[in-house]
């Protein structure tokens, strides 16, 4: 049984007047937190805390062959584990429907907005950077996606550049860090009847039919995922991406100060 | 790869003394969702550990009418070492590592009073150093303390190896790579009995009992860091 | 106060006391707490319920049979309420309260026997540990009639810690209750919170 459980008639009746039952306007994140480099074996990690979500993003840098269609880039390769410690809802074994969607929903958005610098990879033919992005899920409260994304992007932009000194791989010492362009973040939101709610916790992601997360950077949408098997408007669409692109500031700014520290 | 001295001046090549831990650190309770929770760093391992139940077993078929059904998962992160990006699943290591350490708690929890039902025991390694197994069934134990569920014990573990010749404790990822012995041991302190011994190398006799008396004598040492997750809980 | 986890000694004396077991001619803690001196007692600061006949549950059915409910109680085991001596009509996913008529451990089950189940309509659920539950009840339920009181909220506390909070500000109650369980064992408790429900009360 979870720690809390709050009746779907209950949600209803505080969302008929706007409140949410952690007492949040309808598009307010929850507290966030990111701290990067705390697990420094790996190039890049970052904890991000959303209310009780708690992911933590680690990335690896090795060196392989280059993808057959982009023989003179690195790889980017983005994993995801809904840990069974997470929640009594998680269970050990192989990747679940939903773990491969969070996955690759956030792989898109930081391929989309070319956050890594895929050239910079490259080493000589037949020989790059791969980069390797793993999501692993402590607790899970409910959007999952933006904390995930929040994590991994943090722990790339703080991600030191390891280096080839005849065939052994530098991982420590005086490095370069991994060349990177700009944020992308995303915002999730959910619909609970016909109403939108940014950064849903897991209560509210029991009743919520319907979920839109759009990715952007300072300029563009970059990754859009709905999920779910309810259904939402063009209009209500529109009303998101511009709440993401509004909301997104905050993220961003989040971002910056995290791996300034 | 040449072997690299382990040990130079009579100190480690990390300037502890043979007999030395890492410094261990400890926080109980906190994975919000479990019934009992541990966050561990020992050197520069990094290790969480959950404990779920009981529960109902599921599926029912792997109920025991006679008593709890410990499931244990070890698994370590695919950036957790040092060294390249590791394979993420289940791999034999894991696997074995998973079946000795469930063994220790079906030992330490009283699973007699809780018969058809299942607890659930979770480690995480997210940065590795050496020694994770034994690092993970300590920071398991304070999870389990801090679950409620009845035990007979808290058991601890570390290992000891020998490296140049000398007897020594607490093996980080280093010599755990070149010494010529490694012996994992889990102890219940309060029983005074051993729980999990596992050891490849070459030990003689008196240096298996060295090394025991080491892993049995940092025992007070380690129970006491434990504990002390514990008490902060209720300060 | 001296916090003792399993396996450490709490009486050179065989015990009877709940959270230990004896050996040797020893007792010994197998659950986190304390030995309490004044009273000759360990206080378990830890620790799973034990059903007791009269005891108040709450929790949530999980199947309906034609003959029985089955109700998730946080516990290893199933509650069991006999529909044909019921009145009330229950559904799977109700959330109830309901009252322990006992506890049967078979061979091959066990069940937690229910009666008197009432459904709790909406609201909140909340799963506490269940040896703070006294505490939160409090001293001839002060504690729990200050909140409910204070806030204006309903609640139903089961000792399998399990609480339902309806009405009133839930979030309030909740942050209250996850307060009490948390320092359940210092005192001033009950002033404590009286502050804080004077503070929502009356903001400055």
């Amino acid at each position: 049984m979870l720690i809390k459980t709050v009746s779907k008639e209950y949600v209803n009746e505080l969302l008929l007047s706007d409140k949410r039952i952690d007492g949040r306007g309808l598009l307010d994140f929850r507290k966030l937190s990111i701290k990067t480099g705390i697990m420094p074996h790996a190039e890049g990690s970052a904890l991000v805390e959303l209310g009780n979500t708690r992911v933590i993003a680690g990335v690896k840098i090795d060196i392989g062959e280059p993808l057959r269609d982009k023989p003179d880039e690195g790889a980017l390769m983005t994993g995801a584990e809904l840990l069974p410690m997470a929640s009594p809802k998680y269970e050990a074994g192989p990747p679940s429907p939903e773990s491969v969607e969070f996955a690759r929903v956030v792989d898109r958005g930081i391929r989309s907005a070319e956050l890594v610098d895929m050239q910079s990879l490259f080493i000589e033919k037949e020989k790059v950077w791969m980069v390797f992005i793993d999501m692993y899920v402590m607790n899970a409260d409910g959007n999952l996606f933006d904390a995930g994304s929040l994590a991994s992007v943090a722990a790339l932009l703080s991600a030191r550049m390891p280096k080839l000194e005849g065939e052994e791989i530098i991982r420590t010492g005086n490095l370069h860090k991994l060349k990177t362009n700009g944020i992308v973040t995303s915002c999730t939101f959910g619909k609970i009847g016909d109403k939108l709610l940014l950064d849903t916790n897991g209560n509210e992601e029991e009743y919520a039919s319907t979920r839109l997360t759009v990715a952007n950077d300072e300029k563009y949408i970059r990754a859009m995922q709905k999920g779910l098997s309810g259904d939402m408007s063009i209009k209500e669409i529109q009303e998101m991406i511009d709440i993401s692109a509004d909301k997104s500031k905050e993220l961003r700014s989040a971002i910056k100060r995290a791996v300034e520290e | 790869m040449e072997k690299p001295q382990l040990i130079k001046n009579g100190k480690r090549l990390d300037g502890r003394s043979f007999d030395q831990l890492r410094p261990i650190k400890i926080v109980a309770g906190v994975v919000k969702n479990a019934t009992g929770s541990a966050y561990l760093e020992w050197g520069a391992n990094k290790i969480y550990a959950a404990v779920y139940g009981p529960t109902e077993a599921l599926p029912k078929h792997t109920a025991n009418p006679k008593q709890a059904v410990i499931k244990c998962r070890y698994s370590m992160a695919p950036f957790s070492s040092l060294e390249e990006h590791g394979r993420s699943g289940a791999n034999r290591r894991a696997t074995e590592i998973s079946k000795v350490t469930k063994e220790v708690f079906e030992n330490a929890i009283m699973i007699e009073k809780f018969p058809n039902s299942e607890i659930d025991i979770y480690i995480e390694v997210l940065q590795s150093d050496g020694g994770t197994r034994a690092a993970g069934i300590t920071a398991a134990g304070v999870a389990l303390a801090d679950s409620g569920i009845p035990a007979r014990d808290i058991p601890f573990a570390v290992s000891a190896g020998k490296a140049n010749g000398e007897i020594i404790l607490d093996l980080d990822k280093l010599e755990d790579n070149y010494s010529d012995a490694d012996m994992p041991v889990a102890i219940y302190p309060n029983l005074g009995k051993v729980g999990l011994l596992q050891m490849d190398g070459s030990l003689t006799k008196e240096e298996f009992d060295k090394a025991i008396g080491m892993i049995k004598e940092s025992g007070r040492e380690i129970s006491k860091i434990q504990k002390a997750a514990i008490s902060e809980m209720y300060e | 106060m001296d916090v003792i986890i399993p396996g450490e000694k709490v009486s050179d004396k065989p015990e009877r006391f709940q959270g230990t077991s004896v050996s040797n001619g020893s007792t010994y803690a197998n659950v986190v707490g304390f030995y309490d001196k004044d009273r000759n007692m360990f206080v378990q600061l830890v620790g799973m319920w034990e059903p007791r006949e009269g005891d108040i549950v709450v929790g949530q059915i999980s199947s309906k049979r034609s003959r029985a409910c089955y109700v998730d109680l946080n516990f290893p085991y199933k509650g069991e309420i006999q529909l044909r001596y019921e009145e009330t009509r229950l559904s799977t996913g109700d959330v109830i309260e309901a009252e322990v008529r006992d506890f049967r451990k078979f061979e091959d089950e066990a069940l937690v026997s229910l009666t008197r189940p009432k459904v709790l309509h909406g609201g909140m659920l909340v799963a506490v540990k269940p040896t703070k539950v006294p505490r939160i009840l409090g001293k001839a339920n002060t504690m729990i009639k200050q909140i409910a009181e204070g806030t204006g909220s309903s609640l139903v506390v089961g000792m399998n810690g399990m609480l339902w909070i309806k009405g009133g500000d839930m979030n309030l109650v909740e942050k209250l209750i996850r307060e009490v369980e948390e320092k359940a064992h210092t005192n001033g408790l009950t002033d404590k919170i009286k502050q804080e429900i004077d503070a929502y009360k009356n903001p400055k």
